[in-house]
């Protein structure tokens, strides 16, 4: 991951624009530089997602397209409320285009169908670096009302869409695309609660997809089919491994992604009850997806399909961080929670 | 909290145990059966056990994370036991491994042991909790990596589905009580009357994450499917450790949040009750041995559930009883199971049929641990059942129906099983092809 950030300069420019502009936002005292920051940390990861690939430019595309439309939306807002314009529309219109942005249900359908064209890489600054601007600016919306009802359905149905849409699909790149959407709106009920739980949930979630996007991206597999390609012995333990990332995600409990859930449940029971039961009935749903991408990657070792005279075991790099991502960290945070 | 004295007579009773535990895991493939046979019956062994964690005074809390009391103490002593009996009986999966990639069964039969031996000691709602789910996913590498036949990855899609479907809604629950009380410890449940403050709609949800667990009729379905599908070791430890996890979660729930004996609870019971006799009734239609002794453990514990239920303290005690037989028992059965698998090679009732021709002896053990399963006298489960009955009886005089109809079905699994002795042309076949 560093050897790539580094491999050009211009690449190294931008990934540090991208973060430049997260600092921006959240730093920044105007609504402008919010907005600003938005554009900066966009234009950063627009350079970064172009590769060399005809599919990566045309996801580029739409992303872009998307990502301008919100933006400019927000830009509107933001300008109607300095103005003294539509003031009661306002929120309404910010609202839209932060959901637009962070692909909440009713604009969820370019998640899919951009990150599955993406390079690993890009996914990762999708689903995870490009959410905190818009994260920050919801939770510091203070929402209530109306609009705190309507954008709870809106959460809602995005993570039934979240748990659905990934029944059956064989991409893993769109797999992930469908589990960020139903993470998305985790994130943003924890926002609700307070801006520092957004940031441990996300940097947490943040180091899950890290780890199994960068397995996953190193053993070159992108779809089930990508499996079958799996050959030698080590490769073949290592899938083993970062199988774990599958459960881990789904939120079963010896892993780490269990404390996302626990987490998550503690904050906003208080609050928000109907939204825990809606999601932990949508998480039982997506539970099946990642059991599919457990025994797709582990199919090997489960079904012994070679042969071979003797297995050592192979700690690369990958399986020691698949171990120390999902299963240590899991068992510490309990522990320490049992205290309390 | 616990006495020296009674430390003495805890280690007293380990001494005496442990020879055997470590004659039956390195003796030979069957001499060790004897011993869990004679666990099985030995009612005076299991008073012993009781008695010498000094009966509902024992209570041990070294820290925050850990609680333990008579009831987890005999239930590590289960989980032990059935660890051992499973390494011992899973020889051969040990030794001669199948595959390249069926190697290393003891360590995932380890992986199910730790978090059951963990499970039945914490102090804390959230801990048990975690240590509660945390005993699905080897089982369910145990099943997917070790199993036999492709159908398995369908069958572990049951049991996880099903399962953690299950208890989702007990994990929200919990977080509910632990932001309700402000802590998650059970000794401070245990002392106030926090028990008192929630509805019993709470209870839906709970009760019901452990019913899956158990497994009731009804979510039982995973259970016949896992034990098709799991290896020797692992339907052994499915069939002696994780159903009980269920059943102890039960007691420990029903103690803390303070549950009494209401309308609801009766028509719990009966549904109950009635689900266990169709499942015997299930059992005795079953040709697969391993899915009749399924259906069979279901029937078993949901005479579990309804004891522990009926809030009787006796009732409960043959409930713990039960578990404790049940444990012992129905793991020695699936060995034997596996071991006429291994000679006929099917687990088909009708081609197993006639082992007494060729196996006396090992029918003999085939016909004392069926025995000791459907309750006859000196067994541990005549005990329980008789109390449990009683105690049973006295909710509700209409549920001797049912249960004496069920204790009759288990005669007719017996029935079923003796079909084993009938003579069968096979056997000539078998021994004109054997040269015996």
């Amino acid at each position: 991951m560093v050897f790539f950030m580094f491999r050009s300069y211009t690449s190294f420019l931008f990934s540090v624009l991208t973060v430049f502009g997260v600092f921006l936002a959240l730093e920044g005292e105007s609504m402008f530089s919010v907005w600003m920051g938005m554009e900066v940390s966009f234009l950063g990861v627009l350079f970064l997602m172009s590769g060399e690939t005809e599919e990566e430019v045309e996801s580029t595309m739409k992303y872009f397209i998307i990502q301008v439309i919100s933006s400019h939306l927000f830009l509107l807002s933001v300008l109607s409320i300095v103005g003294g314009w539509w003031v009661l529309e306002s929120p309404y219109l910010m609202v839209t285009s932060l959901l637009i942005k962070l692909g909440v249900f009713p604009f969820h359908f370019w998640v899919p169908s951009v990150v599955s064209q993406m390079s690993y890489f890009s996914l990762i600054l999708v689903s995870a670096v490009q959410k905190m601007i818009p994260i920050w600016v919801f939770s510091n919306l203070n929402l209530q009302g109306g609009l705190l009802w309507l954008v709870q359905v809106a959460l809602v149905l995005s993570a039934f869409v979240g748990a659905v849409g990934g029944l059956g699909v064989l991409h893993f790149r769109s797999l992930l695309a469908y589990s960020s959407i139903s993470h998305t709106c985790f994130m943003v009920v924890t926002s609700f609660h307070c801006f520092k739980a957004f940031l441990i949930y996300l940097s947490i979630y943040f180091f899950l997809n890290l780890g199994l996007v960068s397995s996953l991206w190193s053993m070159k597999i992108y779809t089930v089919g990508d499996l079958q390609k799996i050959s030698s012995i080590s490769s073949e333990s290592v899938s083993q491994a970062i199988s774990f990332y599958g459960l881990s995600l789904a939120g079963m409990p010896p892993f780490t992604g269990f404390f996302l859930k626990f987490f998550f449940l503690v904050l906003s029971w208080e609050k928000f009850p109907l939204l825990c039961v809606c999601f932990l009935v949508f998480s039982v749903i997506s539970l099946y997806y990642y059991f599919f991408i457990f025994s797709a990657l582990s199919v090997f070792s489960l079904f012994g399909g070679m042969n071979f005279r003797f297995k050592s075991f192979y700690w690369g790099w990958i399986f020691t961080l698949s171990v120390i991502f999902n299963i240590i960290p899991g068992f510490l945070l309990f522990l320490i929670m049992g205290i309390f | 909290m616990v006495k020296g004295d009674e430390w003495m007579r805890f280690l007293s009773v380990w001494f005496f145990i442990t020879p055997f535990l470590l004659l039956s895991c390195y003796s030979v493939y069957f001499s060790s059966m004897g011993f869990f046979w004679g666990l099985c019956c030995s009612f005076v062994l299991f008073i012993l056990l009781v008695m010498s964690s000094g009966m509902s005074f024992f209570f041990l809390i070294p820290n925050s994370w850990v609680m333990m009391d008579d009831l987890s103490f005999l239930m590590e002593v289960l989980v032990l036991l059935v660890f051992v009996l499973s390494v011992a009986c899973s020889v051969k999966d040990l030794s001669f491994p199948l595959k390249e990639t069926s190697k290393g069964l003891d360590s995932g039969l380890a992986l199910i042991s730790l978090p059951c031996v963990l499970f039945f000691c914490v102090g804390g709602w959230m801990p048990f909790y975690f240590f509660f789910e945390f005993s699905l996913i080897p089982t369910l590498w145990m099943i997917l990596k070790w199993g036999y036949q492709p159908e398995r990855l369908q069958a572990g899609m049951f049991l996880l589905m099903y399962t953690a479907g299950a208890s989702l809604p007990l994990l929200m629950c919990l977080v509910f009580v632990l932001l309700v009380v402000g802590s998650d410890s059970f000794i401070l449940m245990e002392l106030s009357d926090t028990g008192y403050w929630f509805s019993r709609w709470l209870l839906v949800p709970v009760l019901l994450a452990f019913f899956v667990k158990l497994p009731i009729y009804g979510f039982h379905v995973w259970l016949p499917k896992a034990h098709v599908e799991a290896p020797l070791a692992g339907s052994m430890v499915l069939a002696g450790v994780l159903l009980k996890l269920g059943g102890f979660g039960l007691i420990r729930v029903l103690g803390l949040l303070k549950v009494i004996l209401s309308e609801e609870a009766l028509l719990l019971c009966s549904l109950i009750i009635w689900g266990g006799l169709l499942s015997s009734l299930i059992s005795a239609t079953q040709h697969d041995i391993k899915s009749i002794i399924a259906y069979s453990s279901v029937s078993h514990m949901s005479l579990v559930a309804v004891s522990i239920l009926s809030c009787y303290p006796l009732a409960k005690l043959a409930g713990v009883c039960m578990m404790f037989a049940h444990g012992v028992c129905s793991p020695c059965m699936f060995a034997l199971a596996a071991s006429s698998y291994d000679w006929s090679q099917s687990r088909s009732i009708s081609m197993n049929k006639s082992i007494l021709r060729l196996f006396p002896w090992f029918s003999f053990y085939w016909f004392s641990f069926i025995v000791a399963n459907m309750s006859c006298p000196p067994s541990l489960n005549f005990f329980s059942e008789v109390v449990m009955f009683s105690s049973i009886k006295s909710i509700g005089f209409v549920f001797i129906l049912p249960l004496g109809l069920l204790c009759e079905f288990y005669l007719c699994l017996l029935y079923f099983f003796m079909r084993f002795f009938e003579p069968w042309w096979g056997v000539i076949f078998f021994k004109i092809v054997s040269g015996y």
